[in-house]
């Protein structure tokens, strides 16, 4: 009986904080609409809208360069901005086409941190809806040091403004990412031979997470009990 | 009614009027620039000199010949827009409707100023007297229409006034062609035909006119039969939205700056609203203490009048400027547009907020540096890291893309930058292993080399390096040169 009573006054006191702070009680974007690419191992893992996708290669030539090229190039159709914050100052100009690099903010950062703080002014404008941060090529140790915090921040940004965050990684960092995709693909000579689309189609990934509505509403269950 | 101002032989008295020398001694204005040469060519000469037997095209050696006594000046550009101010503030006393039709010439639409209608002697002497004082002397016709006053200015001494029909007629009628200032062609065919006034190209028939002289034809024989009542193009003054500020107290830190700068937006911006005007720019600048200034202009991304937001914009180009010296002296000055009546490219919009997209550019370029944030542009080199970076909303060079290869085939590049000294161990003119850093990888293919120069013209900047593509045991390709005999990683491929 005590107990009865005491989960309504819980409900009461919900009820009560959420009249008096609608803001703090805002319901989470929770159906994780995915946008397709046209990239079949980014595709498998889901581009999540309003969240962060992880992409993680240790291998530096894993084909996250290959990656950032082709999303670079695919968002062309939507005349959208595209932003890619290079956080190792990598990307070269000419890997992509001159009327994609059109749509394309370019941020180049020195080190992580002035890369977490250029995502994070990205995020909080809302005008790019695809962010790209590139940390691919920094040491695995210079990543490990951030606080949790800061992703899900980043994560909290996205949400808000609906922008997809993709965050290449050489290990796995973002513990918060709404879906994490493993490169470990290898090229060979060959390869630079080959078209730019069947390269991007060829390439081989596995989906360590994939967080979908149905997930989502499961382990917030999970928590609630 | 139109009033006429003329200064006859601008050049010479725009000099004159700015020296001491004496205006009834023999004068010729030479002009370097003219001849071209080593010679100086007569310009413009005065009544003084023409009698001596001195005329235009001469150069000063043949004008010295005639006239021994001839002061020579030389044409100033300055002197004659100092000069031409004069005439239109002068204009600007009689009536706020004046054209700046040429050089010493201006004419003023007088309908609306009822004071002058009937008293146009007197005016016409006033303006004389005005611009005597100068030291210009001035023509002054008055016709009603604005070519025939200039008409009459260009024969008045120093007042003529055509008030009626029949005095325009007779004072067109004995008025020679070259007044007219006919090209030299149609002034040739008029010599030949015999036609050498006014009065006597008008008895032609207008149609006759029209089918044998063409167009200037007919626009000359309208304005030798009385002219035609035309707009002019009126002189209106440029308003600046400036605001300047002397600082009694050096400002040393941000917050009294802003308080100030906040103080002078509202007032710029309220003059803009007025005019219906909205900011497309601002533009700041800052003098301090030690003779030092700094100046710098804030696009706006989509012109607005909102206060708040260009507040922002300076506050975040501020947060981030440092200052050897206090300031003493702030200006601020808004580039004014019309905004816009539409909303172009409605369903197409990039953006959904330009204005916040360009704050976030400013805190960007603050956090990173303003080289370093914004659109890549190719250069047309195939140098490594031939590319500029430019603000996100400067447009694009036209053509520039189209000259630039599509080297897009393939693998991307992620550049190492600068590029990682390496030591490559090279087996049958191949490389076989390299060593960078840290890091030793062997090789078990390599594609290569291929040999790429540039600027060769220029040995300052000639460059030239072979290029390999690596790939190591680890299954990771990598782009190595060699350049000035040294070996270097430029970056990793995939």
């Amino acid at each position: 009986m005590n107990t009865i009573q005491q989960a309504a006054n819980v409900v009461q006191l919900r009820d009560l904080l959420k009249a008096k702070f609608p803001q703090a009680h805002e319901v989470r974007n929770t159906s994780f609409a995915t946008s397709k690419t046209g990239i079949p191992c980014l595709d498998a893992a889901g581009l999540s809208a309003g969240g962060i996708t992880e992409i993680t290669g240790a291998n530096p030539g894993c084909g996250a360069g290959l990656l950032i090229a082709s999303l670079l190039e695919q968002r062309g159709a939507e005349r959208a901005v595209t932003a890619l914050v290079d956080g190792f100052d990598a990307f070269d100009p000419w890997s992509i086409k001159p009327e994609a690099l059109e749509r394309v903010l370019w941020v180049r950062c020195r080190d992580v941190q002035q890369a977490i703080k250029a995502t994070d002014l990205l995020l909080r404008d809302g005008n790019a809806t695809l962010v790209l941060l590139d940390l691919q090529l920094h040491p695995a140790r210079a990543l490990q040091g951030l606080p949790s915090s800061v992703w899900h921040r980043l994560r909290v940004l996205a949400e808000k403004t609906g922008a997809s965050l993709c965050v290449f990684t050489p290990c796995r960092t973002v513990g918060c990412a709404n879906s994490r995709l493993l490169l470990d693909h290898q090229f060979t000579l060959e390869d630079q031979n080959t078209t730019r689309s069947l390269l991007t189609a060829r390439l081989k990934a596995q989906v360590d997470r994939q967080k979908n509505a149905a997930t989502w509403i499961n382990e917030n269950l999970a928590k609630a009990n | 009614m139109h009033a006429a101002i003329h200064i006859p032989q601008f050049p010479i008295q725009a000099v004159l009027s700015a020296s001491d020398l004496k205006r009834d001694a023999p004068i010729a204005l030479l002009d370097a620039a003219a001849a071209g040469k080593d010679k100086d060519v007569v310009l413009h000469i005065n009544e003084e000199a023409s009698r001596a037997g001195a005329h235009f095209g001469m150069t000063a050696t043949q004008v010295q010949a005639r006239c021994p006594q001839i002061s020579f000046i030389h044409r100033d550009n300055e002197a004659e827009k100092a000069a031409q101010k004069k005439l239109l503030e002068c204009a600007e006393l009689w009536s706020p409707d004046f054209e700046s039709t040429r050089p010493g010439l201006c004419v003023l639409d007088l309908t609306h100023v009822k004071p002058v209608l009937g008293q146009e002697v007197s005016c016409g002497s006033f303006i004389h007297q005005h611009l005597a004082r100068h030291r210009f002397d001035a023509r002054i016709g008055f016709a009603n229409n604005p070519d025939l006053a200039i008409l009459a200015a260009q024969a008045a001494d120093p007042v003529l006034i055509l008030s009626s029909d029949d005095d325009a007629e007779r004072f067109l009628h004995s008025l020679p062609i070259a007044a007219m200032r006919p090209s030299k062609e149609l002034h040739r065919v008029l010599t030949l035909w015999g036609v050498r006034t006014l009065g006597a190209f008008v008895e032609l028939q207008r149609q006759d006119v029209s089918a044998r002289l063409g167009h200037e034809g007919l626009l000359l024989w309208d304005m030798a039969s009385g002219g035609h009542a035309r707009m002019l193009k009126l002189v209106r003054p440029a308003i600046s939205y400036r605001e300047e500020m002397e600082l009694e107290h050096a400002v040393e830190s941000l917050e009294p700056l802003l308080f100030i700068l906040r103080r002078m937006l509202q007032g710029l911006v309220g003059s803009l609203s007025e005019a219906w005007l909205v900011a497309a720019s601002v533009l700041i600048t800052l003098r301090f203490a030690d003779d030092a200034s700094h100046q710098h202009e804030l696009r706006v991304a989509e012109p607005t009048g909102d206060v708040e937001l260009l507040f922002r914009l300076l506050h975040t180009h501020l947060e981030s400027f440092t200052a050897a010296a206090p300031i003493i002296q702030v200006a601020l000055e808004l580039k004014p547009v019309r905004a816009l009546g539409n909303q172009g490219q409605l369903f197409e919009r990039a953006l959904r907020d330009p204005n916040r997209f360009a704050e976030t550019l400013a805190q960007l370029e603050a956090l990173v540096g303003a080289e370093r944030v914004g659109r890549a542009r190719l250069l047309p080199s195939r140098k490594t890291d031939s590319f500029a970076v430019t603000g996100y909303f400067e447009k694009a060079p036209s053509g520039r893309a189209t000259s630039v290869p599509d080297t897009t085939h393939g693998l991307p590049l992620r550049r190492f930058r600068p590029s990682r000294k390496a030591d490559v161990l090279i087996v049958d003119e191949m490389p076989s292993a390299f060593y960078s850093g840290n890091e030793n990888h062997a090789l078990i293919a390599s594609e290569g080399p291929w040999l790429l120069s540039g600027d060769w013209w220029d040995a300052a900047t000639a460059w030239q390096k072979e290029v390999w593509l690596v790939e190591t045991a680890e299954g990771c390709l990598y782009q190595i040169a060699k350049e000035q005999g040294a070996w270097t990683v430029e970056g990793v491929v995939g």
